[in-house]
């Protein structure tokens, strides 16, 4: 992998010129569905410290959608948020040692992952191209709509200071950390994204042969003639499309021998980020976890706290 | 000297006597030309299981002519297992089995996170890690009946599960570990902070009286307690914070075994991981 600056990389995708007309279109079609969330304690996670609950909203196509929420007990006031949007293949993380730190923290489980695949459930390997050549039904329109939602579903909850909400997220989550920071401009407070999946994506799977960009390799090597119509698809989805819309400050981190998520594509899209406060952390010899045993979980909640709190 | 937990062995042995009850069950291959490349053809591996539940393992077989060594991937704690990747499905026969609640194999049961690791407890004959095991072991034994198998060339890799498969099936020549789950952790409920480990001690807090039951069921699994069986050649990696509780466990293991705390940069380290197992199966 290279470790070269961001000048040597860019991306290969590029904004369809009715990229917006296709997300207005889509946003339109979440607003119609009411989003009916709701909060059941989960007595079991729950501590003195912090109250735990399941969470479950409505989303896109009409899905109900699952997550964990949890809340400390003790608050002088409204809470400052964070939404914590889960990677590819694992669940998402139970919330309960942030909470336990001030925060009102909901980890949200989208489309296809336990709990939330009652309806749509590609699997891993399965969801980076589930109906990857067709641009309304590929799988992830569905799933950034339910990513956008949690965080309207963490904003509307009475106790989350509406004016002191963060997200935060590695590889697909950090992809989907890009997307509601760029989405929810002006109401994302402070972000921060590891190892961003689906930067690039096309690019990407040039780069690797690890899953799961290895899944859009696969896909090729049974349709080689589909590459140009599927480059077509991924144009909409590519979080290089969406940064620019970035506003609040925002870290970022990258394994720069990172296989999973090449950091070619990580500079590139660091670099499309168009919010003026903005930080690329780098670490050296580490791949997909990009420091994160080095110690940059202490820079993620020190960069949250002088933000949210 | 490793003291062995009250009914180690029996539970053991019953468990072992099931899966070999298993034995030349039908296994069924089809290949996944999906996942199919230019190093390896792709397999998904059908079986069943202890009480008869269907079980789903990918394989992975090096083009050319084998045998080749064999690797088993042993199920890490979450719902997903994955491919094996690219270099290691270039140098071995790699067989990835779901066990019984992960998806692919969950059928008749999906196990929850967090929740799967205190399933069925306090008593050990319901909880569900001693099906998982016997998931485990009927894996390796799918492996090493495969023809494409060289049976003096068999490794596995992963966690607890890893550990304990290395313990009951001694052709397993090489072993790596890593991510401990059950190392130390019937004595040190209380202590544990960070999922999944702390689902013990959410269960514990929830259901008090049980406390000394479950303690007693988790010795069973520790893989300490496997140690004095454990032949295999091994590489245990962690952290420097894990190494007060798991040297003891090198120590304990019968065969040559060596700990490695790892540097925090995952790309030297797994580097580190893949040249050990490789050297040894002459990979």
């Amino acid at each position: 992998m290279s470790t070269t600056s961001t000048e040597t990389h860019k991306s290969s995708a590029v904004k369809p010129a009715d990229f917006d007309a296709f997300w207005e279109e889509t946003f339109s079609d979440t607003e119609k569905v009411p989003i009916e969330s709701r909060l059941e304690p989960v007595t079991m996670r729950s501590t003195p410290e912090v109250e735990a609950f399941e969470a479950h909203y409505r989303s896109y196509g009409g899905l109900e959608i699952a997550g964990w929420y949890a809340r400390p007990r003790a608050a002088d006031g409204p809470l400052p948020g964070l939404l914590l949007v889960p990677g590819y293949a694992g669940e998402p993380k139970f919330p309960s040692a942030i909470a336990a730190m001030g925060y009102a923290v909901f980890s949200a489980a989208p489309r296809g992952k336990l709990r939330s695949n009652a309806v749509i459930n590609p699997g891993y390997p399965g969801l980076l191209t589930h109906n990857i050549d067709d641009r309304d039904t590929y799988g992830y329109r569905g799933f950034y709509m339910d990513a956008l939602r949690a965080f309207d579903f963490l904003a509307a909850l009475p106790e989350v200071d509406t004016a002191r909400i963060g997200v935060r997220g590695s590889s697909q989550g950090g992809a989907l950390t890009l997307l509601v920071s760029s989405l929810r401009a002006g109401r994302v407070k402070a972000a921060s994204a590891g190892a961003p999946y689906l930067c690039s994506m096309m690019d990407a799977a040039s780069l690797t042969r690890s899953y799961p960009y290895e899944e859009i390799n696969d896909y090729f090597r049974l349709f080689p003639d589909r590459r140009e119509r599927v480059r077509g698809v991924l144009d909409y989805y590519d979080l290089h499309n969406f940064v620019d819309g970035i506003t609040c400050p925002i870290i970022v981190n990258i394994g720069l021998k990172d296989d999973v998520c090449p950091p070619e594509t990580g500079y590139a899209v660091f670099d499309a980020i168009g919010s003026s406060e903005k930080r690329l952390y780098t670490y050296e010899d580490c791949a997909h976890e990009a420091g994160a045993a080095l110690g940059h979980e202490s820079i993620v909640m020190d960069f949250m706290a002088e933000h949210l709190k | 000297m490793t003291e062995t937990p009250t009914g180690f062995d029996e539970y053991w042995q019953d468990v072992t006597a099931e899966v070999s009850a298993l034995a030349g069950g039908p296994v069924e291959v089809e290949e996944l030309l999906l996942r199919t490349n230019e190093v390896a053809k792709a397999y998904g591996v059908k079986f069943s299981g202890i009480g008869g539940h269907p079980l789903f393992a990918f394989l992975t077989v090096p083009r050319g002519d084998g045998p080749f060594p064999a690797l088993m991937q042993a199920p890490g704690y979450g719902s997903v297992v994955t491919v094996p990747g690219y270099e290691r499905r270039a140098r071995y026969v790699v067989l990835a089995p779901c066990h019984r609640g992960q998806r692919l194999s969950d059928s008749r049961y999906s196990a929850a996170y967090p929740g799967l690791l205190t399933d069925g407890l306090p008593g050990a004959a319901t909880y569900r890690w001693r099906e998982i095991v016997a998931d485990c072991l009927r894996s390796l034994d799918v492996l090493k009946e495969r023809p494409e198998t060289d049976a003096s060339r068999i490794a596995v890799a992963g966690n607890d599960l890893a550990a304990i498969t290395a313990a009951l099936r001694p052709e397993v020549g090489h072993l790596l570990l890593s991510g401990l789950l059950f190392r130390g952790a019937s004595t040190r409920i209380q202590e544990l902070a960070g999922y999944p480990e702390q689902e013990f001690y959410d269960y514990v807090q929830s259901y008090p009286e049980h406390a000394d039951q479950v303690a007693k069921t988790l010795a069973l699994f520790d893989p300490l307690a496997f140690a004095p069986r454990i032949e295999a050649e091994t590489l245990l990696t962690c952290g420097e914070g894990q190494r007060p509780l798991l040297a003891p466990l090198v120590d304990a293991l019968a065969g040559e075994a060596k700990l490695k705390v790892n540097t925090g940069r995952s790309y030297l380290d797994r580097e580190y991981e893949e040249s050990w197992l490789a050297e040894r199966m002459r990979a």
